[in-house]
């Protein structure tokens, strides 16, 4: 359906400098696809779906739409458009219209389909993202999840062949994400070919036939969402797939500012949504670093949060060590106890770089 | 011991009798002529004494005109002669109320180039307006030396700089209004032959002699026959209101238009243009719009012998496109980017997505703010009067000429222009508000 080949796109800064957000874009997109192209922002995902419709035309390189080059000069893009709906992260709806005029105004005025007969789908098309008793109402009225619905079937409305999602879920509440997310799901079992850029990775790996992880302004690593989620190939697809998030403190001597750490520590945690384990945290890298490991300096402390299982460790790292600290003498043995009491494992490896003792809350 | 002298300057007549009436001035010095008994009488005034001062009076010309002026002095030393002129100056200056009737007719020549005569004066005798034409002693006159010479003649109503101005431009040829020769004015304009020496009056309150009859209601029914029915005085008001109408109809219609191309310019990505644009906005918030108004008729336009109407028109439409072209930009950029992606996206053309989808959320944005633009300039066209447009407030100033009424004539126009301001919010409404983009019914 899509046939992409050394896609790029630059931008001006405002500084004059040149910006390269796309360098260098390939791939095949085929009928009865969904593809979720997730990655860290700014790396592009959204400016790659936005240069499918040509609402951001590329600066090099070519499109093919069944056959067609679309990035051509005299191809007739509103004719690409009818044939490729798009859903914004903004929904952007016509506030001035209500719900029912929203779906039915493109087919009416492009299509030429009589005014009854607009209405009567456009109720159709309503009913089924379940927002028919809400036909008449405005926009403005309604709730971010409604008005993303209504915009999904405003889309539908012209009959697309392929509907792209620039991130449809990024701009609404938590609560509302839900939603969205069933009436796409519904959309996939209709074998409607999509392409979905979302940071909503678990959707993502549920509905999708393919992933393209990008990064650095290409398709980083390309596969079936078992492929990407379960065995990348590449660590930076590791790192966001698994999504850890980590903080590194290093303390040389007993000078270090202990007390920074302990901040540091709190703010992290709240930033992920872990907040309850703070105290636990706390005690243990207090413990830890000033009473069991007191002798072992430097001494690197790392902390890790993992997305996906919604793992918090913190691990202490001391550098060129052969065998584990915990079995020299001499540690404090009641500190230790405290650890794994308020610890679910504490796991000691030796690394390339020398022996660590990792604690998981 | 001699009091101080606190001199305050009044542009007309009218406006000085008001304030000598309600005590703001005590003594008034004008014409001896300019009221007649049953005036004075009326407005509760008398003349204290009469000053010995002699004053030499003229009509003026441009200055070099010496064909025009030689041929006016043959014409004057001839009705000297044959008392023509003695009879015009007792007639005109008898102090009584001069009666449509009894005002000789000149017969009028319809061809030919119109001599054009501007005149700072309007009240009795010298040259005032009665049943919708210009009559009185110097406009007498100069009918006749207009029917001497066989051409039209055409008279309108300027201040002293504004005709000293006309002279100069070309856009008149002679002007009147009791002007008295002074050396300072001799420097700018030359002078035909002195037709009348005046002296001057001083009038004060004679409180004797001040009507106080009829109640309240009866005295403002006189007053409303005064203003609005005698002579027909409500034709005045009605042909100033279509006057006022027709020039603030056409300025928004051409200033829109031009609003609409300097926003066009504005948010093109020409540097020229948006130069041009914001230049522009500069100048016409910053000029007056009675400045502008009076450079475009006495520079721009002055040699094309302008319909001073159409200047009006030109120059209002300049001065609206400016804040048009505000509020067309603004209430475009209102209109969110996404709502044109959102067009384009489901296959409108550039040009479809912004006609029908930006378009109607604009004007909805941006018709508040327009409809402030329309009523200000339907208000501001109310300085047209300094280039010899009759319109409504030109209307009322005619009226408190022949009346003396200071306040009446002001509170019906400003009652009329209120009504406008109300009709044009409506008319805006109803016309660009109501109309839905796009109505669809569910069906049942």
């Amino acid at each position: 359906m899509f046939s992409v080949s050394h896609l790029k796109k630059s931008y001006y800064n405002a500084d004059g400098s040149l910006f390269e957000v796309l360098k260098d874009i390939n791939c095949e997109i085929n009928k009865g696809d969904v593809i979720s192209i997730i990655g860290p922002s700014g790396t592009g995902k959204s400016t790659f779906l936005r240069s499918l419709n040509m609402l951001e035309p590329p600066s090099s390189g070519k499109i093919l739409f069944c056959g067609e080059d679309i990035t051509d000069r005299n191809y007739q893009l509103s004719k690409l458009r009818r044939r490729v709906g798009m859903v914004f992260q903004t929904f952007n709806l016509f506030p001035h219209m209500n719900v029912l005029e929203n779906v039915a105004y493109a087919p009416r005025y492009l299509l030429n389909v009589d005014s009854a007969t607009a209405a009567k789908e456009g109720m159709a098309l309503l009913k089924k993202v379940g927002m028919a008793d809400r036909a008449g109402a405005l926009p403005s009225t309604l709730s971010g999840g409604q008005q993303q619905r209504v915009a999904i079937a405003r889309c539908l409305a012209m009959k697309p062949e392929v509907v792209l999602f620039d991130e449809p879920t990024s701009a609404l509440d938590p609560s509302m994400v839900g939603e969205v997310l069933s009436v796409m799901r519904q959309l996939v079992s209709d074998n409607l070919t999509m392409l979905i850029v979302t940071h909503q990775l678990k959707f993502a790996q549920n509905v999708s036939s393919r992933i393209f992880y990008m990064d650095e302004g290409r398709i980083y690593e390309e596969g079936t969402p078992a492929q990407i989620f379960g065995s990348p190939v590449h660590s930076k697809t590791k790192a966001f797939v698994r999504g850890i998030k980590k903080l590194v403190f290093d303390v040389e001597n007993d000078t270090f500012d202990f007390y920074g750490m302990d901040s540091g520590m709190t703010a992290f945690c709240i930033k992920y949504g872990v907040s309850e384990k703070i105290s636990n945290l706390l005690h243990i890298a207090e413990e830890m670093s000033q009473v069991v490991l007191r002798s072992y300096r430097p001494l690197r402390v790392a902390l890790s949060y993992i997305e996906q299982t919604g793992e918090l460790n913190v691990a202490f790292m001391i550098k060129d060590m052969d065998h584990s600290p915990l079995s020299d003498g001499g540690i404090d043995e009641i500190a230790m106890m405290m650890v794994r009491a308020m610890s679910r494992e504490v796991v000691e490896e030796h690394t390339s770089l020398g022996f660590r003792v990792k604690v998981v809350l | 011991m001699r009091p101080d002298i606190d001199r305050k300057f009044f542009k007309n007549t009218t406006d000085c009798l008001e304030a000598l009436q309600k005590g703001m001035v005590d003594v008034m010095v004008e014409d001896e002529d300019v009221l007649t008994d049953e005036d004075m009488k009326r407005m509760g005034l008398k003349v204290a004494f009469k000053g010995k001062m002699d004053l030499p009076t003229a009509f003026g010309f441009k200055k070099g005109n010496t064909e025009l002026i030689s041929l006016f002095n043959e014409f004057l030393s001839q009705i000297r002669s044959d008392g023509t002129l003695d009879s015009i100056i007792s007639f005109w200056s008898s102090k009584h109320v001069v009666q449509w009737e009894d005002i000789p007719k000149i017969p009028e020549v319809s061809e030919g180039m119109p001599l054009k005569v501007g005149t700072c004066a309007m009240n009795a005798p010298v040259s005032y307006v009665l049943n919708g034409t210009w009559v009185g002693m110097e406009v007498e006159l100069v009918r006749r030396f207009a029917a001497w010479i066989g051409c039209p003649v055409e008279v309108s109503y300027f201040d002293i700089p504004s005709l000293i101005f006309g002279l100069q431009s070309g856009t008149l040829d002679m002007m009147m209004g009791s002007i008295t020769i002074t050396e300072e004015r001799q420097e700018s304009i030359d002078f035909g032959d002195v037709f009348m020496v005046k002296h001057p009056a001083y009038f004060v309150r004679d409180n004797q002699n001040a009507e106080g009859q009829g109640t309240v209601v009866n005295r403002m029914k006189g007053r409303l026959y005064q203003n609005i029915i005698h002579d027909n005085r409500w034709h005045y008001i009605s042909d100033g209101l279509l006057e006022t109408l027709k020039i603030s109809f056409f300025s928004v219609i051409l200033g829109s238009l031009l609003g609409i191309l300097l926003c066009a310019m504005a948010g093109s990505r020409n540097k020229f243009f948006n130069g041009f644009v914001s230049l522009y906005v500069l100048l016409m918030r910053g000029i007056p719009m009675l400045v502008l108004l009076l450079f475009m008729f006495y520079v721009v336009f002055s040699g094309s012998g302008g319909k001073p109407t159409l200047v009006a028109i030109i120059a209002f439409a300049l001065n609206f496109a400016s804040g048009a072209s505000g509020v067309f930009r603004s209430s475009l950029d209102s209109v969110p980017r996404g709502q044109t992606e959102a067009g384009l996206a489901l296959g409108f053309s550039r040009l479809a997505a912004f006609f029908r989808i930006v378009l109607p959320q604009a004007v909805r944005k941006g018709l508040a703010s327009f409809k402030g633009n329309c009523v200000t300039l339907v208000k501001n066209t109310s300085v047209v009067g300094y280039i010899a447009i009759v319109d409504l407030t030109r209307a009322s100033d005619i009226i408190r000429s022949r009346t003396f009424d200071a306040f009446l004539p002001l509170v019906i126009i400003s009652i009329i222009y209120l009504i406008l301001a109300w009709a044009i919010g409506k008319i805006l409404d109803i016309t660009l508000k109501q109309r839905k983009a796009y109505v669809l019914r569910q069906p049942s």
